[in-house]
């Protein structure tokens, strides 16, 4: 009886919240649309909670590392470090303009971050260069199409051979443009089947892999 | 004929750390030499310059979403910077609001430039609502009731004791959106904004992200697009043309870098197909 319940009713509650939340986008009344937007407001909270856990599993992956002195447990020490000394500073002094926590955030954050992206170039230059082969007819129909796109980036090019410029806006409006759309078409669909399989119960997966 | 299957083999066979400093050579080159490549306005930046114009002549202030953080700063900070300074300049009101922690911080530098720059008044001219999430409901709340989420804005103001929030009740109380993002926040607003509540969006992203948008500028749902540094080079072109700036910014400055980064990139693809196509390369020696 009791697994009964406990199988039927996560059941019922994502059945009829599932009808509830497509229903709601189509209903303007204030009777439908006031309890969607105080369950909307329940995820606000929810997402803190979520922060809260991640922060845990942050801390918890960390010191095992130190514990089982596992290779790079050093980096483990400075990301542990590095989170106390923002939390503290962010609770003791504060988190607005001018305060310790967003110097921080500009002068050390900042950088590292655009650093670490920046090095992306170089990876994506060195695996062009090796990997980037016209091995079959369709890698060098590809091969033609980057450089032809890539060409058509350059203001040089645009200016002086505007042929290859034009050619570069058609392949992304045209050939690229219809590739996406189809795809993003079909993903709809997808998310669509899915989520009827979901709310009339087809798929259960959600609830389990037991289910 | 030996000498040239040997030269062959070598140009397939460079050191990652050979192929490092050439990108590095591509990228630092523009920056200490004083040319400049010169963008020349395009259709989109155009078309998105023309929908901004077209907001802007509306009685009701902009809203904007601005949501990307250090990492792609170098490419959306520019784009931004340049409408910043043609909303302002033309007394525009501005709603800015984010979706991302982190650009908070980037945004009150921004917006303490504007304020001197422009002498705005915080409330009045311009108001930062802040951080909020989770973005979609946001986006969808805001569409009924914007105080449902920002009961209060980034300084903990009231939403209620903000002049310029006054007349601001909802997504269609503003002229247009303006979602400059480096994620696939535009995605949602257009999802959440556009197709419920009928608003205006204009956007700004990445060059890399602009495949995913042109099939919602084909269908209209985006206005106007501007895609990565060479677009935002370009709006600067066009924003000095029209007396906005008195002289192009870091988009500009960051073309070169951009050109020449494709450029060194183009040879050395040619250069391994090159040794590759002459039977001669071998790839699989030198891991990337």
């Amino acid at each position: 009886m009791k697994s009964k319940i406990g199988y039927r009713l996560p059941f019922v509650v994502m059945s009829v919240l599932g009808v509830f939340f497509v229903a709601q986008y189509y209903i303007p009344h204030p009777s439908v649309q006031k309890p969607s937007m105080i369950m909307q407001q329940w995820k606000q909270p929810l997402g803190v909670f979520i922060l809260f856990i991640a922060a845990i599993g942050i801390i918890v992956l960390h010191v095992r590392r130190i514990r089982r002195k596992q290779r790079g447990w050093g980096y483990s020490v400075v990301t542990l470090v590095s989170m106390a000394a923002m939390v503290f500073v962010g609770m003791v002094f504060g988190v607005g303009e001018g305060t310790v926590f967003t110097d921080w955030f500009e002068y050390l954050i900042t950088p590292i971050e655009a650093t670490m992206f920046s090095l992306l170039a170089f990876f994506v230059a060195s695996a062009a260069y090796r990997a980037f082969k016209a091995r079959t007819v369709n890698a060098a129909l590809l091969l033609i199409s980057a450089f032809i796109v890539m060409l058509g980036m350059i203001p040089a090019v645009e200016n002086y051979f505007p042929p290859l410029s034009d050619a570069a806006a058609f392949l992304l409006k045209y050939p690229n443009t219809a590739a996406k759309r189809a795809i993003i078409i079909g993903v709809a669909l997808g998310a669509i089947s899915v989520a009827i399989k979901t709310i009339v119960g087809i798929d259960r997966t959600i609830l389990g892999r037991d289910r | 004929m030996g000498k040239l299957a040997g030269g062959l083999k070598r140009i397939g066979q460079l050191d990652r750390r050979t192929v490092f400093v050439i990108m590095a050579v591509a990228v630092a080159l523009p920056f200490l030499t004083p040319f400049r490549f010169v963008a020349k306005p395009g259709e989109e930046t155009l078309r998105f310059d023309g929908a901004l114009e077209k907001a802007m002549a509306a009685p009701k202030p902009i809203m904007v979403s601005v949501d990307f953080g250090p990492q792609t700063m170098a490419e959306m900070e520019p784009i931004l910077l340049a409408f910043m300074h043609k909303l302002f300049r033309e007394r525009k009101k501005v709603i800015f609001l984010t979706f991302m922690p982190e650009t908070t911080a980037l945004m009150h530098r921004y917006l303490a430039d504007m304020e001197r720059r422009y002498d705005l008044k915080y409330g009045e001219d311009y108001v930062f609502l802040g951080y909020a999430t989770p973005y979609f409901m946001v986006i969808y709340a805001m569409g009924t009731s914007i105080e449902e989420y920002y009961h209060a804005d980034d300084r903990g103001i009231s939403i209620h004791d903000i002049p310029l929030m006054k007349d601001v009740k909802k997504l269609n109380d503003v002229s247009a959106v303006i979602s400059i993002a480096s994620n696939s926040m535009a995605q949602f607003w257009i999802a959440w904004g556009v197709a419920p509540f009928g608003i205006e969006l204009l956007m700004a992203c990445t060059a890399t992200q602009a495949t995913d948008y042109f099939p919602y500028l084909q269908t209209g749902q985006v206005k106007g697009l501007i895609a990565g540094g060479k677009a935002g080079a370009e709006y600067e072109a066009l924003l000095v043309e029209q007396g906005y700036m008195a002289t192009t910014g870091d988009a500009t400055r960051g073309l070169g870098s951009q050109s020449l980064a494709l450029i060194a990139i183009i040879v050395l693809i040619v250069a391994g197909n090159v040794s590759f196509l002459a039977g001669l390369g071998s790839g699989r020696r030198n891991r990337p």
